[in-house]
Formats: structure tokens, C-alpha cells, sequence
């Protein structure tokens, strides 16, 4: 038990400097959208949902986002990151199920990178009071797809090694 | 750790479908809302419309937006963009030119925003 907590902590720390390393480059000069991000933070979030489960992962996406707005965010880029985040946490956690006979960690991650920036999306639209977000739908959507492909990836690479820290999580490739 | 494949599942390719399938069904949704008619430009500030610029060709003209930061913004026939702002994060003076109905420039610092819209539906939008 405590290691699992141990572990939720480090892992806090670690999606927490990706975020940090995320907010170091300008991704608003391609997209002029304040709050677009490329995800980083979700592979803490996928390794988290398949090595600890749901709630592990779902307290460490909230301390994460809340640790992130207070150091080097702004209001709005808060409530962005919070609706994607949960939006994305519950399909993520829904696909789950079907986990990893049917769908492989590349899969949710893609799903769940989409759904972020569909919850992000109907965030701002909102915020803005306009449908006029909605013209960034498809290159968020396509970018969401890509990105959580990658992400992915290097998820699936992160629960490979991970055997050895005894956590009793499926890793099967 | 050597992988012989890639480590892709039935259930992949139905997600993968699926995000095309909502990329496709957004892109034709945007594309079919053409801005018809009298082009305005909107400008509000603070979710309040401070200004509604007719657009016509030829038309030059700039304003000047105050409030905690200050915008200017230049009209130019039937496109609009911010030329300066002394707002911290410059978004706004990135986005460049807008022309059409579902773009939008926004200065999140001045809490400004811009948009096109066209004569029939200055009042309505689809969230609120």
C-alpha cells in the first residue's frame, strides 16, 4: 500500500515537470489557441491508470493540474487542462476494460489525447461565450490523434520496464 | 527490450476510425458555414460587444481597444487583424488576419475578442 502511494507521489512530481517542460515551448505560434498543449503529462496519466488503477490515477490527473496552475498557469489554462483531463480520464478509463486484449496502451492514448482536447474545445467555447472555437476542432483533433499515438508509445515502453518496480500491473505487449 | 512488431490491437484501428470518422464529420460541419451576406467584425471585451465594424472592400480602418492592455486593430476590406498590443503574450498580434466565419483573435490578457460574422447572424450563436 504505501508503495503504491510512494509511487503516485513520484509520479505526481514526474507528470508535473513534463508539464513544466510542455509550457517551455510556444506551441500557440503554430495554433493561435491559448491552451493548446502536446500532452506530455499523459503518459504519467496512462502508466498511472494501468499500473495503479482508476483512482490512483484520477487523484494524481487532479493534484497535477492543480500543482500546474498555481505554479506557471493562469485561470483559464486551469479549467482547459481540468476538463480535458477528466473528459480524457473517463473514456481512458472506460477503454480500459477492454484492456489489452482488445485495445493496446496506443489505442487509449489516442482516444484519450482526442478526448482532451474535445473537452478543451467545449471549455473555451464557454469561456468564450462563441461557437467560434469550434473552427480549431479537426487540427486539435488531428494533432490530439497524433500526439497520443506517441504518447503511446512511450507509455507502452514505460509499463514494459516497470516489471521490476512490483506494482502487479499487466504489461503484456 | 526488442519488439518484433508493433504492439497494435483489433480495438486500435476502431479508435483510429472513429477520430477520422469525427475529423471528417467537424471539417464538412465548418466547411457548410460559410459567412453569408453583410460581413461585421464584432469586438468585445469582457463578453460585452464594444463595437460592430461593417466590413466592405476597400475599407481601411484602425481602433484602438483600451483596458488593462491596449490592442489596435487594423481593418483592411473584408479582413481584420491586430496590428500592436502591449499585451505580455503577443497571441493576438500572431493569429494575423481573419476573414471569414468561424475564426476568431482573442487576447485573453485584455480579455478581447474578435470575430466575423455575417448580417443574418449577429445575435446567434450556437452555445449560447
Amino acid at each position: 500500500m504505501a508503495k503504491r502511494a510512494a509511487t503516485a507521489g513520484l509520479l505526481t512530481a514526474l507528470a508535473l515537470a513534463l508539464g513544466y517542460l510542455e509550457h517551455l515551448l510556444p506551441l500557440q505560434l503554430l495554433v493561435p489557441l491559448p491552451g493548446i498543449k502536446l500532452g506530455l503529462s499523459n503518459i504519467v496519466t496512462l502508466f498511472a491508470l494501468i499500473a495503479l488503477g482508476k483512482r490512483y490515477a484520477f487523484s494524481i490527473l487532479l493534484a497535477r493540474c492543480l500543482l500546474q496552475g498555481m505554479l506557471f498557469g493562469s485561470v483559464p489554462s486551469l479549467a482547459f487542462s481540468l476538463s480535458g483531463g477528466i473528459l480524457a480520464m473517463l473514456v481512458m478509463s472506460l477503454l480500459k476494460q477492454g484492456y489489452p486484449s482488445f485495445f493496446s496502451v496506443i489505442g487509449i492514448s489516442a482516444a484519450g489525447a482526442t478526448c482532451h482536447q474535445i473537452g478543451q474545445i467545449i471549455c473555451a467555447g464557454i469561456f468564450f461565450q462563441s461557437s467560434a472555437v469550434l473552427a480549431y476542432l479537426p487540427i486539435l483533433l488531428a494533432a490530439g490523434g497524433i500526439s497520443g499515438c506517441c504518447t503511446g508509445l512511450v507509455g507502452q515502453l514505460f509499463l514494459a520496464r516497470s516489471a521490476h518496480m512490483g506494482l502487479g500491473n499487466d504489461t503484456a505487449v | 527490450m526488442r519488439y518484433k512488431k508493433i504492439p497494435l490491437k483489433k480495438g486500435d484501428l476502431l479508435i483510429f476510425g472513429m477520430i477520422l470518422l469525427l475529423i471528417a464529420a467537424t471539417c464538412i460541419f465548418l466547411f457548410s458555414q460559410k459567412a453569408e451576406g453583410q460581413k461585421y467584425c464584432i469586438i468585445s471585451q469582457e463578453h460585452d460587444i464594444i463595437k460592430e465594424v461593417p466590413l466592405f472592400k476597400g475599407k481601411k480602418q484602425t481602433i484602438t481597444v483600451s483596458g488593462q492592455y491596449q490592442n489596435i486593430i487594423e481593418i483592411d476590406g473584408e479582413r481584420v487583424r491586430v496590428l500592436e498590443s502591449s499585451c505580455p503574450n503577443q497571441f493576438c498580434v500572431h493569429t494575423g488576419w481573419i476573414t471569414d466565419g468561424y475564426q476568431t483573435i482573442a487576447c485573453l490578457p485584455n480579455s478581447l475578442l474578435i470575430r466575423i460574422v455575417s448580417g443574418e447572424d449577429t445575435k446567434v450563436d450556437i452555445i449560447s
